[in-house]
C-alpha cells in the first residue's frame, strides 16, 4: 500500500502548561517516503515538537495530513495515522515479541475491518520477520539485547502501518551495528510504503547519512530545513551548538568533523 | 532462493505453533488453578470445629432430611457462606491488585499496601463510631448499609490520591510507593484515635476491622460482592488489550490510540469497588491483592487476556488456603484469617522478590 499524502505544519505552537516550547513553527511540506531527522542542540523543543505531532502534547496550529486536520481528531483516530515511538521499551515486562506486537494491532482498531485472530497473528509475523528478529518471535522481550528490543519497539510501530512514523532517539542506545541496522531499515520501509519517517536524533554524521532532509532547530525556533549538505553548515553547527565544525562533501556524502567549543 | 523460502515458511510455522502451544498451555494452567481451588473449596467446607466431613457436607446440600437442624445450620450459615466468602474475595483483591500493578506501573501496588484497604477501614470506623456518613444519603438509611459505603468512598478517595500522584511526573515510581505507605500509617493512626474514643461494642466492632476475618459472611454480603464481581469482571476483561498495551509505556499506548487516562480512571473506580466491597465485609485482609497477581504472573506472563483472570483465580486458591489454616493451625481456635494470609503472604512475597527475574 503505498501512502501519498504529504505533511503540513505551519504556525504550530506547543508546551507545558504556562511555557511555550515551540512557538509558530513553520515546515515546507514533508513528501511521502521523506526521512526528516529533527536535530538541535538539548532544550531545542525536538521532542516537544515531535510529542506534539504524536498527538501526545496539546497544540495549536496546523498539522495537516493530506486533507486530514491530525490536531482536530480524538487520540484514537490520530493513532490511525500517526505512530511514535518512545526511546526506549520499559524494562520486567513478561510478553514475548509477538504478543507485544500483537498487543499493538489490538490496542485500538486500525483499518475499516477487524481482523480475525488469524490475520492479526500472520500479520504481526510479517512485521516482525521484516525488521529481521523472525527467529526471536516468541522469546521474552526481557531476553533480548538492547538492539534486539528496539527492532521488537519498531515491529510494534510498523505493524500499525502509520502513514507517518515519529522516533523518539530511536539508536541513541544502540551499538554502531543496530544503529545503522534501525536507520537502513527506517529509510527502505518509508522508501516502499511512502510513510513519512521524522526523528530526533543526535548523531549528526548518521542524520546526515540516512536522511532525505534536516530540521535544524534552537530555542524552539527554525535554523536551518534542506537537504543535509545544505542544512548542516560549519556556520549553523556554530550557532546552534557552539562549535567549532568542519563540513566537507564529496561523492560519499557529508563529512563532520567538531574540532572545537566555541 | 527457494532454500531460503523454505527455511522462512517453517521458522513461521514453528512460531505458530509454539504460540498456540503457549496458548493451551496457558489455558491448562488456568484449568489447574480453577480445579485446585475447587478441591481446596472442598475442603474448606468440610472443616470446622463441628464436626462435619465432606460427605455430610454434600449431604446437607443435597438431602437435607438426613441431617439434624442444628448440622443444617452449621453448613448453610456457617461453613457454605465462610467458605465462598473467602473464594470471593481473594478474586475480588488479587483482581484490584493486577489492576492496580498495571495501571499504576508498580509491582508494589495492591489495595493493601498501598493504603486503599486501611483507607477503607477508617471510613467503616467513622461510620462504626461517630456515625459519620455522606449527607446524601437518606436519614434512615440503616447503619449496617452505611458501612460499606463509607468504606468505599474512602477507599476510592485514597484511589484518586494515588492516581494523581502516580500521574505527575514529579513523584515517580517510588513517590507513590511512598505515599501509598504514608496512606496507610495516616489511617491506620486514624482508625487507632477512633478506637481510643470509642464505646465498648464500638469497639468490639473496630477490632473485627482492623485483624480480617471471614466470620461475618453472610449471605447479603455474599450477594453484594458477588454482583461487585459479576459487574467489575466483564469491564476488566474488555480493558485487558489496553492494559497490555500500557505495560510497554504509556506514550506508546497513547500513541496506539489508547485513552490512558480514562483506561486508569475507570480501572481505578472497579479496584476501589472491589476493595471496599471486600474491606466492609471482612476487615482488612492483606497480601492477597499482592502476591495473586505475582504468582499468575510468574505463571502465565503479562497478556492481560490470561493475567487477570489467573489473578482472580489464584487469589480465591490462596484466600481457601488461608482460610482452612484459619481453621485448623490453632485446633479448636478460628483464627482471623487476615493473620493467616500475612503469615503465608510474606514469606511467599519475599521468595518471588528475591528470585530471579520472571520466566517469560
Amino acid at each position: 500500500m503505498q501512502h501519498r499524502e504529504s505533511l503540513h505544519i505551519s504556525g504550530l505552537t506547543t508546551g507545558y502548561a504556562g511555557h511555550v516550547v515551540v512557538d509558530a513553527l513553520d515546515i515546507a511540506a514533508i513528501e511521502p517516503g521523506q526521512v526528516v531527522s529533527l536535530l538541535g542542540p538539548n532544550a531545542a523543543g525536538k521532542t516537544t515538537l515531535l510529542r506534539a505531532l504524536a498527538g501526545l502534547h496539546r497544540a495549536s496550529g496546523v498539522v495537516q495530513l493530506g486533507e486530514t486536520d491530525l490536531l482536530a481528531l480524538p487520540l484514537a483516530d490520530h493513532a490511525r495515522h500517526v505512530t511514535y515511538m518512545p526511546q526506549s521499551l520499559p524494562q520486567r515486562i513478561a510478553l514475548t515479541v509477538l504478543e507485544a506486537v500483537i498487543g499493538a494491532l489490538k490496542a485500538s482498531p486500525i483499518g475499516g475491518v477487524p481482523l480475525s485472530g488469524h490475520a492479526i497473528t500472520e500479520r504481526a509475523l510479517d512485521v516482525i520477520e521484516r525488521v529481521g528478529i523472525g527467529a526471536l518471535a516468541m522469546e521474552g522481550l526481557n531476553h533480548l539485547s538492547g538492539g534486539q528490543r528496539q527492532l521488537a519497539s519498531l515491529a510494534q510501530a510498523l505493524v500499525r502501518q502509520p502513514r507517518v512514523l515519529l522516533l523518539d532517539e530511536p539508536i541513541s542506545a544502540l551499538d554502531l551495528h543496530y544503529q545503522l541496522r534501525v536507520m537502513k531499515l527506517v529509510r527502505a520501509l518509508a522508501k516502499e510504503s511512502g510513510m513519512i519517517v521524522i526523528m530526533v536524533l543526535h548523531d549528526l554524521s548518521i542524520a546526515a547519512r540516512w536522511s532525505d532532509r534536516i530540521v535544524l532547530l534552537a530555542g524552539g525556533k527554525l535554523v536551518a530545513d534542506g537537504p543535509p549538505a545544505q542544512a548542516i553548515t560549519a556556520q549553523a553547527l556554530a550557532d546552534v551548538y557552539r562549535v567549532v565544525a568542519r563540513v566537507e562533501t564529496d561523492h560519499n556524502g557529508l563529512h563532520i568533523a567538531i574540532d572545537d567549543i566555541v | 532462493m527457494p532454500e531460503q523460502m523454505i527455511d522462512r515458511e517453517t521458522t513461521r510455522e514453528q512460531t505458530i505453533g509454539a504460540y498456540r502451544r503457549l496458548t493451551r498451555q496457558r489455558i491448562l494452567i488456568l484449568s489447574v488453578i480453577a480445579a485446585l481451588s475447587l478441591i481446596v473449596f472442598a475442603v474448606d467446607i468440610s472443616t470446622g470445629p463441628a464436626n462435619l466431613p465432606l460427605r455430610q457436607v454434600w449431604a446437607g446440600l443435597f438431602d437435607p432430611a438426613s441431617l439434624t437442624m442444628p448440622q443444617l445450620t452449621i453448613i448453610r450459615e456457617v461453613r457454605l457462606p465462610y467458605a465462598l466468602m473467602a473464594i470471593l474475595v481473594g478474586a475480588a483483591l488479587s483482581l484490584a491488585g493486577a489492576e492496580m500493578q498495571t495501571i499504576l506501573n508498580n509491582p508494589l501496588a495492591s489495595p493493601f499496601t498501598l493504603g486503599v484497604s486501611s483507607a477503607a477501614s477508617f471510613g467503616a470506623a467513622l461510620a462504626i463510631v461517630a456515625g459519620i456518613s455522606l449527607p446524601l444519603l437518606p436519614a434512615h438509611w440503616p447503619a449496617d448499609g452505611m458501612v460499606p459505603i463509607n468504606a468505599f468512598l474512602c477507599a476510592f478517595a485514597s484511589v484518586l490520591l494515588l492516581e494523581f500522584l502516580a500521574r505527575s511526573r514529579a513523584a515517580g515510581v517510588e513517590g507513590v510507593v511512598l505515599f501509598g505507605i504514608a496512606l496507610v500509617f495516616t489511617f491506620n493512626a486514624l482508625v487507632a484515635l477512633l478506637q481510643f474514643v470509642a464505646s465498648q461494642e464500638a469497639l468490639s466492632q473496630l477490632v473485627f476491622w482492623s485483624m480480617g476475618s471471614l466470620n461475618r459472611a453472610t449471605w447479603g454480603s455474599l450477594g453484594v460482592l458477588a454482583l461487585v464481581l459479576l459487574i467489575v469482571t466483564p469491564f476488566s476483561l474488555r480493558a485487558a488489550h489496553a492494559m497490555t498495551a500500557l505495560r510497554l509505556g504509556e506514550d506508546r499506548a497513547r500513541s496506539f490510540g489508547i485513552d490512558v487516562a480514562r483506561l486508569r480512571f475507570a480501572s481505578l473506580l472497579r479496584i476501589s469497588a472491589l476493595a471496599a466491597t471486600s474491606v466492609a465485609f471482612v476487615g482488612t485482609i492483606g497480601f492477597i491483592g499482592l502476591v495473586g497477581p505475582h504468582i499468575a504472573r510468574l505463571m502465565l506472563g503479562e497478556d492481560h487476556r490470561f493475567l487477570l483472570p489467573a489473578s482472580m483465580l489464584t487469589g480465591a486458591f490462596i484466600m481457601s488456603v488461608a482460610s482452612v489454616g484459619s481453621k485448623i493451625l490453632v485446633p479448636g481456635v478460628l483464627l482471623p484469617v487476615g493473620i493467616v494470609t500475612s503469615m503465608i503472604g510474606v514469606p511467599v512475597f519475599l521468595t518471588l522478590i528475591l528470585r530471579k527475574p520472571e520466566r517469560v
